[in-house]
């Protein structure tokens, strides 16, 4: 028999809070700022990239959340997670961005297109797995709350966090998540 | 067996339980289960071999397969070091209000005075004068109107303004509008205003700012704030401000999209002719028409007739009609009535002691290209999930022109309450006579039961959508009407714009599911403010 308390499948946000509580402490708006994107602004592109939006279009929402978030830190106001803030705000303009090229058809992230092809000449050497290619066709298959739970939740965001970017209480987060891995492992290991 | 074992926890509370984000009163409960059931903790395992799948494919499959950003990232400690600069640019300057600030105005216009005119007025900063122009918006601009135009029509609203479209039957056009100044995080509600475009320019990581001088004869007549930024939906926006009192007359602001919105003032609480800039009488005349020589004071139960006469011709249902009552006159004021309408309220109010009626006459509310637009419905294709639980998006198109209608006319008279509470608060009211009291009574008992029913419609539409009914919620404790007249407009316009959001909105980040439990909760909030309002009124007795 296992120890309940032992069971632990993604990895908890207590240390980093931790690190960042201390970080909140002694580093100045500017350093955290800059530690931060350096950090994290690969993410947050790839999260725009998944909203559909256009690369030159994420980079520049990128680099103004962080700015933003400067702004905001200077002015005196208390962010906790800075990364999770981050998140929240490049969600927003990322939609807004879109709805100004509203050419696109959907808001919704769309990680399966996003994976590589086998017929794609230059992603060639990315050769998926038999398995990738299941995970690549369940993704497709989730609904696009799901799609984006899962996305933020192994960018290691808390639940309360996603519940307030997508808008939904924190308890809908933990449904769709659950729901979204029990597809995801039947579709692969079916 | 134990009972642990029989009622296995939802996955969503396993996961929850592992992510540690349970509920710590559930925390325990699960652990123990989780001790005694194999079926769970295999469960869990799987679904940490899942998440691990995802977390490879999600930072290394996809990741690496993700397109390079276009162009290499900025050097964030440069445009941190910048805003940081811009921001000591604005700030070297100390606020207008403060004593250095004064000794600097004072010498400036000394200097001004003997030799060189024009040296206070070019120094004088946006930050500043956007201060100083805050300080000195008046409090009472109920009867202020801006005419907004864009390229492909214009409109005429209050400058103050907290609902959508309801007053000019322009949905569209000025849902459109709100949506852009949303987006742009301008104030539609109050867009021509010190306070609205400090609010805005201070919200941007950077921006440059100047000051130009506009000069009528040789002389001073007003300042042109110019904002433009790399940031957000504006790129660029003009303030001009009336030099002789820092008044805000005209705007124009340019958004990223290439549209521009241009806003000017066409009336103003204290107009003083000689003062006014050209545009305040350029597009339009005024008539006055006096009904009744005003040579006595004229009292609450005057203004209460005159409520009364505009209330049978259902002129305070949104038309842009102000009234005021001043110690000899009630000052009415409509905006361009068709010919029609401004003989019938000629009439209504002819014989109302003190009434002096007039007429403003800007510029014809048009597009300014092609036809009048008809009042419009819903166009647009509604939520997907929404047509499905209707059936089609013919029904749905229908439902929602029925929702909408039912909350614009609850809106309206949601407002024409908070009116009559603002014109007769309780020290006016206890000056009526019981006549005048019933007159009262009776305009507000119109008014409840058109909300009533727009609540009936509105609770029976979710019940429709979601097979739920709102709570009822137990009224706030009674008070006078007067005091529960703005949580009333506050509600009415929550459940509007939760509706706007449910039925039309496209991308407004929320699920249906989310925005349903909202609307449900919001109407059980609008219900128990009608009900306290109905239950108020009926106490006047």
């Amino acid at each position: 028999m296992i120890r309940a308390s032992t069971v632990k499948i993604l990895p908890l946000d207590s240390e980093a809070e931790h690190l960042e509580a201390e970080e909140r402490d002694t580093l100045s708006p500017r350093e955290r700022v800059t530690a931060l994107f350096e950090e994290a602004r690969a993410d947050v592109y790839a999260y725009l990239l998944t909203l559909r939006l256009g690369e030159a279009e994420a980079q520049e929402v990128t680099q103004e959340v962080f700015l933003r978030l400067y702004t905001v830190m200077r002015r005196g106001d208390n962010i906790v997670n800075g990364r999770a803030w981050v998140f929240r705000v490049a969600h927003n303009l990322g939609l807004q961005s879109l709805k100004r090229t509203s050419a696109r058809a959907a808001l919704t992230p769309e990680l399966e297109q996003q994976l590589p092809s086998q017929d794609e000449g230059p992603e060639k050497k990315l050769i998926e797995t038999e398995k990738q290619a299941r995970l690549k066709d369940a993704l497709g298959r989730l609904s696009p709350q799901q799609r984006m739970c899962l996305h933020l939740r192994a960018e290691g965001l808390k639940y309360s966090d996603i519940a307030s970017i997508l808008g939904v209480r924190s308890s809908t987060v933990g449904e769709f998540l659950s729901r979204a891995l029990v597809k995801l492992r039947r579709s692969v290991h079916e | 067996m134990s009972r642990q074992l029989i009622n296995h926890p939802e996955p969503g509370e396993l996961l929850a339980y592992a992510d540690g984000e349970l509920r710590e009163n559930r925390v325990r409960g699960v652990a123990r289960h989780l001790c005694d059931c194999e079926q769970c903790r295999g469960w869990l395992e799987e679904i940490e071999r899942g998440v691990a799948e995802y977390r490879r494919s999600l930072h290394k499959t996809l990741r690496e397969s993700l397109p390079a950003p276009p162009k290499p990232w900025f050097d964030i400690e440069e445009r941190l070091t910048e805003l940081d600069a811009e921001r000591v640019q604005q700030s070297r300057r100390p606020p207008l209000g403060s004593p250095l600030s004064w000794a600097v105005a004072a010498a400036g216009l000394v200097i001004g005075l003997f030799s060189i005119p024009s040296l206070f007025e070019h120094k004088v900063s946006a930050a500043e004068l956007l201060h100083k122009a805050s300080e000195r918006q008046p409090a009472s601009v109920r009867r202020r109107l801006i005419r907004v135009q864009t390229r492909s029509g214009a409109l005429v609203r209050p400058a103050l303004w907290s609902r959508r479209g309801a007053a000019f039957r322009e949905r569209d056009q000025a849902a459109a509008l709100q949506g852009m100044f949303a987006a742009a995080n301008y104030s539609w509600e109050d867009p021509l205003s010190a306070q609205s475009y400090a609010a805005w320019s201070n919200s941007l990581p950077s921006r440059r700012d100047e000051v130009n001088d506009i000069r009528s004869s040789g002389r001073l007549s007003a300042y042109e704030i110019r904002t433009t930024t790399d940031h957000g939906e504006l790129t660029e926006a003009r303030l001009t401000l009336r030099a002789s009192d820092l008044h805000p007359v005209r705007e124009k602001l340019h958004f990223r999209n290439q549209e521009w919105v241009e806003i000017a003032e066409l009336q103003e609480d204290a107009p003083e002719p000689e003062r006014a800039a050209p545009v305040l009488t350029a597009k339009g005349g005024i008539e006055r028409r006096e009904q009744a020589p005003a040579n006595s004071n004229v009292s609450p139960a005057d203004e209460l007739r005159v409520w009364a006469a505009l209330h049978r011709l259902e002129a305070d249902l949104g038309e842009p009609i102000t009234v005021e009552r001043e110690p000899s006159r009630i000052l009415v004021s409509a905006l361009a009535p068709p010919p029609g309408r401004r003989a019938a309220l000629e009439e209504a109010l002819s014989g109302i002691r003190g009434v002096e009626l007039r007429f403003d006459n800007p510029q014809p509310v048009r597009p300014a290209t092609g036809e009048a637009q008809p009042r419009s419905k819903f166009s647009a294709e509604a939520r997907p999930e929404v047509a499905e639980r209707l059936g089609d998006q013919g029904r749905a198109t229908e439902f929602i022109n029925q929702m909408l209608e039912s909350s614009d006319s609850a809106l309206v008279r949601a407002h024409a309450i908070r009116r009559l509470a603002e014109h007769f608060p309780p020290e006016s009211e206890q000056a009526l006579n019981a006549g005048d009291r019933s007159v009262l009574r009776s305009m507000l008992r119109d008014h409840i039961e058109v909300l009533r029913e727009a609540r009936l419609k509105v609770s029976a539409a979710l019940r429709e959508l979601a097979q739920r009914a709102p709570p009822d919620l137990s009224p706030p404790s009674p008070a006078a009407w007067q005091a529960g007249a703005i949580e009333l407009v506050q509600s009415s316009e929550a459940v509007d714009r939760l509706l706007n959001q449910l039925l039309a909105a496209q991308g407004s980040g929320q699920t249906t599911e989310s925005l349903l439990e909202q609307l449900k909760t919001a109407i059980g909030r609008w219900g128990a403010s009608i009900e306290a309002t109905q239950t108020a009124v009926i106490e006047m007795e």
